[in-house]
């Protein structure tokens, strides 16, 4: 009994620390997706829940291929979700994107902060965000989700496919458009 | 392109995301260590599959009990009328009961 109370408590610190090692990174991911961070904590919060009640049970190996597939799955769907309203709205709205609103440029938004240290290299880093950003959110879903899956998160092609729900064989073309595309957007001397 | 330029491009990509989610702003940061500790709650938490089993049970109990209280009494059978009907005659023709018996007995 005593074992068994000391094996659950080890279980609930490995999932601590793996929870806290992933989340940053798969908000960001989810806010790379979906371009709203509001949407994005939620659907990273719903695959945590996920995560640790239907899966916790499961060895610590699977636990990242797993988190991803059930993080990718709730952004795929959130894209259905979205692609489903924003038609719907367009057609209510005679053809006008409901995000494309003439509502004007908050200038707060584009002021330069003066409190930050002019610093070229921080500029130059923000610059390169700024781009990489640009440059993530204008691939295709499935292209962003092997890239990031499989040069940020780590994962191998199997365990990319698993969290993908895809062919090993979908992943590496992906992937390899993802960074053929990413070249062409960023540049040689990126960043 | 040679793979290994891709490769320096890639981790070039990688180290700057890498930037990017320790920039996460402090809101965020809460949001995420509140979703993650109601997620490990969430697990501790033992499983729930009795729950609808109890609930449905609990359900029939009430159900039971409401028909049995509701249920019309049946009839008091304590007490026939057409029982009573034969003993009210039987007393009533007990002097000819009487008469019958002692009439017998003299013939």
């Amino acid at each position: 009994m005593h074992r068994l109370k000391e094996s659950t408590l080890e279980r609930a610190h490995a999932l601590d620390r793996f929870l806290a090692g992933i989340e940053r990174r798969a908000f960001r991911m989810a806010e790379f997706a979906t371009g709203n961070r509001d949407d994005a904590l939620d659907l990273v919060q719903e695959a945590m829940m996920k995560l640790a009640t239907s899966y916790g049970h499961r060895s610590e190996q699977e636990w990242a291929p797993l988190f991803h597939r059930i993080l990718h799955s709730r952004i795929n769907d959130w894209h259905r979700r979205s692609r489903v309203r924003n038609r719907f709205r367009a057609w209510l709205g005679g053809g006008k994107h409901a995000d494309e609103g003439d509502a004007p440029v908050d200038p707060m938004q584009t002021a330069v902060d003066r409190r930050q240290p002019d610093s070229v290299r921080q500029l130059q880093q923000a610059d390169a965000m700024t781009t990489l950003h640009a440059g993530l959110r204008s691939l295709p879903l499935r292209q962003q989700q092997a890239f990031l899956l499989r040069s940020w998160e780590g994962l191998d092609v199997a365990d990319t496919a698993l969290a993908m729900g895809c062919s090993e064989g979908s992943v590496k073309t992906h992937y390899s458009r993802a960074v053929h595309r990413l070249r062409d957007l960023l540049g040689e001397h990126w960043p | 392109m040679s793979t290994d330029t891709n490769k320096a491009f890639v981790e070039k990509i990688r180290q700057q995301l890498e930037q990017h989610a320790g920039t996460v702003d402090d809101a965020t940061t809460a949001r995420l260590a509140a979703a993650h500790k109601g997620a490990l709650a969430r697990q501790a938490r033992p499983a729930r599959h009795w729950l609808p089993l109890t609930g449905l049970a609990a359900a029939a109990a009430v159900l039971l009990a409401v028909l049995l209280v509701h249920q019309t009494p049946a009839p008091d059978r304590g007490w026939d009328p057409l029982l009573a009907q034969d003993d009210i005659d039987l007393i009533e023709e007990l002097d000819f009961y009487a008469w019958l018996e002692a009439t017998q007995s003299n013939s």
